[in-house]
């Protein structure tokens, strides 16, 4: 069975790129708007990983992942992708649980998928 | 933002007493212009003073009159001599015993008393004019020697006595002024039975206002340091007002660039996933020129990458919280995977890269890799760069004492000789590079050195312009 992704990207143009490549890539893809959206569908899908940017409307990126860190969804593997390039940025999100920090503008999607691979398989 | 104006108005009075305390010789100059509004000040209150003293003045005057009059009245009889001297003794109690006797002058005109004291029973001669019959005071009567063989006590205290005949012309005292007019208290008194007038002078106002002149300089250093601390509060508050506005300025410049940056970012990086996925062929094969065309695209974007990440860096590097995390690290290591993340951009380029290093182990050094790195990436960079087709670009570690040396040499383009001193400053770019229009903006020397810094190095270039340049960065051993 196809394992499930879920995408958390406000940006409209990056979260098609993302659904796009992953689907190609034979995943099954679930996608949200905001953290809050992500929450929900994390609970009721379960997916096996998180995509997960930071600067999202509603309820941001650290604040999902504080959310997720006492519920069982806290086994999920998450990858950040952000804009957010900062030390202290990327510190705090690898400290929230996440398994892996992305600058967008410093990878490429074949990096990702890599990245992707690794942790799913 | 209250609270800060609070601790700017303690910050500012606190530094106005401070600077009050540490110059008061400053005030000087200024006491002058003071003192002469306290000089109306001190007058009033002797004025008021005054009043008062006037009254006790009067007292005295009268009871000194009182004196006048007796001896005025003595009578010109030879049997009035014996009520004279019985008066002087009443008053004077510390006389033993006053005989009046007449004078060398015509014995009815005069009589001279020898007066002796008790203690030490010196003579003291006493003029007494005495008059006979038909006696006419105006002419024949020297109070002035009355008034002071009998009261030479109350004369010390009351400064000045003159008196005055009815019309108004000098019987006795002085004419000579004591001091300036206002200063001097007067008090007049009839002389019953005479119509003379008896004119007392108190130079009890001069007395206050020296007494005053204490409270006047203490009122002068209280208004003039008043003003002073005022003055000085004003101007410290003002000062820290704007060290605090230039701070929240300065704070709100870096949000905002830092805001700008990532959203730049955003759009930056969507357009390169998406040129990416193409160039992957992600969406099905691409023709050579399609792929051609789009490489440029990816690399301009990449250019652009680069400027936000170098801006933001830098905005970083200037607010001094760049955040270096200094760990031990094999250079030869780092090197090496340096050099080999370059490979693909050298053969592109047509760039023969080379690394070269001693065999021997080295030992490790304390650095930040990754700051080290972005520098060394950009001395990389610029040497494959600014270099011609089938150039060479060599790295090379060494450690020489006790410091290590990366140097960088490139057979670029090079650097203009006399823009060598401008080399690693913000925004600097060389005239040739600009003119070969190869794409940069300036920044990364500028980063580099910072960096470089930062380790407590150095970082020198020498070039020769058209044969290329050698970058040469001295990390001390720690």
């Amino acid at each position: 069975m196809a394992k499930i992704i879920l995408v958390i990207e406000d940006d409209k143009y990056m979260r098609e790129i993302l659904v796009e490549k992953l689907k190609k890539e034979g995943y099954q893809v679930l996608e949200a708007v905001d953290g809050e959206t992500g929450f929900k569908l994390t609970t009721n899908h379960h997916p096996d990983l998180i995509i997960l940017d930071i600067i999202l409307p509603v309820v941001n990126g650290f604040e999902y992942l504080e959310r997720i860190k006492n519920t069982d969804a806290s086994k999920i593997p998450v990858l950040i992708l952000s804009n957010l390039g900062q030390k202290e940025d990327i510190d705090r999100g690898l400290e929230l649980g996440a398994k892996d920090y992305i600058v967008k503008a410093h990878f490429t999607p074949n990096d990702l998928m890599g990245k992707v691979r690794a942790l799913v398989g | 933002m209250s609270r800060e104006r609070l601790y700017i108005w303690i910050l500012a009075i606190a530094g106005g007493l401070i600077f009050i305390f540490s110059n008061l010789f400053w005030l000087l100059p200024f006491i002058e212009d003071v003192e002469r509004a306290a000089e109306r000040y001190q007058l009033e209150i002797a004025r008021r003073v005054s009043t008062q003293t006037q009254f006790f003045l009067e007292k005295r005057l009268r009871e000194l009159s009182l004196l006048v009059v007796d001896i005025l009245e003595v009578n010109v009889q030879r049997a009035a001599v014996e009520k004279i001297e019985k008066k002087f003794l009443e008053r004077h109690p510390e006389f033993l015993t006053v005989s009046l006797t007449p004078s060398q002058l015509p014995p009815d005109q005069y009589f001279l008393g020898p007066v002796e004291r008790q203690q030490d029973l010196k003579t003291i001669l006493i003029k007494v004019p005495l008059i006979y019959a038909d006696f006419d005071l105006k002419t024949v009567v020297d109070l002035s020697e009355v008034v002071a063989a009998v009261s030479q006590e109350r004369i010390g205290r009351l400064g000045r006595v003159r008196i005055f005949d009815g019309q108004g012309n000098l019987v006795v005292g002085e004419t000579r002024e004591l001091g300036p007019p206002g200063k001097i208290l007067t008090a007049t008194i009839a002389v019953p039975g005479l119509g003379w007038q008896v004119l007392v002078e108190d130079p009890i106002i001069e007395a206050h206002a020296n007494k005053f002149k204490a409270i006047r300089l203490a009122a002068i250093l209280i208004l003039v340091g008043m003003a002073f601390v005022a003055i000085l509060v004003w101007s410290f508050r003002k000062i820290l007002m704007i060290a605090l506005r230039e701070r929240q300025l300065h704070r709100a410049k870096s949000e905002y660039l830092a805001l700008m940056a990532h959203q730049l970012r955003t759009p930056l990086a969507a357009t390169k996933w998406n040129i990416k996925t193409l160039l992957d062929a992600d969406w099905g094969p691409l023709t050579k020129k399609q792929k051609k065309f789009l490489e440029r695209s990816y690399e301009s974007n990449e250019q652009m990458v680069k400027l936000v990440d170098d801006l933001l860096n830098i905005i970083r590097i200037e607010e001094g919280r760049f955040g270096y995390k200094f760990v031990k690290t094999d250079l030869a290591q780092l090197l090496e995977k340096l050099v080999t993340g370059f490979r693909q951009q050298a053969k592109q380029a047509r760039v023969v890269l080379f690394f070269r290093r001693s065999k021997k182990p080295l030992p490790k050094v304390s650095v930040d890799p990754e700051k080290l790195n972005m520098a060394l990436s950009n001395l990389l960079d610029n040497a494959i760069r600014y270099n011609h087709p089938q150039g060479k670009v060599e790295v090379n570690l060494e450690k020489i004492n006790n410091q290590f040396r990366i140097a960088v040499k490139d057979t670029g383009v090079g650097i203009p000789a006399k823009q060598m001193n401008r080399l690693f400053s913000k925004f600097f770019r060389a005239d040739n590079v600009v003119k070969l229009q190869v794409a940069g903006f300036g920044l990364g020397l500028y980063i580099v050195k910072n960096i470089i810094d930062r380790h407590g190095g150095q970082i020198a270039a020498e070039s020769k312009e058209g044969q290329g340049s050698i970058f040469t960065v001295v990390l001390p051993l720690r």
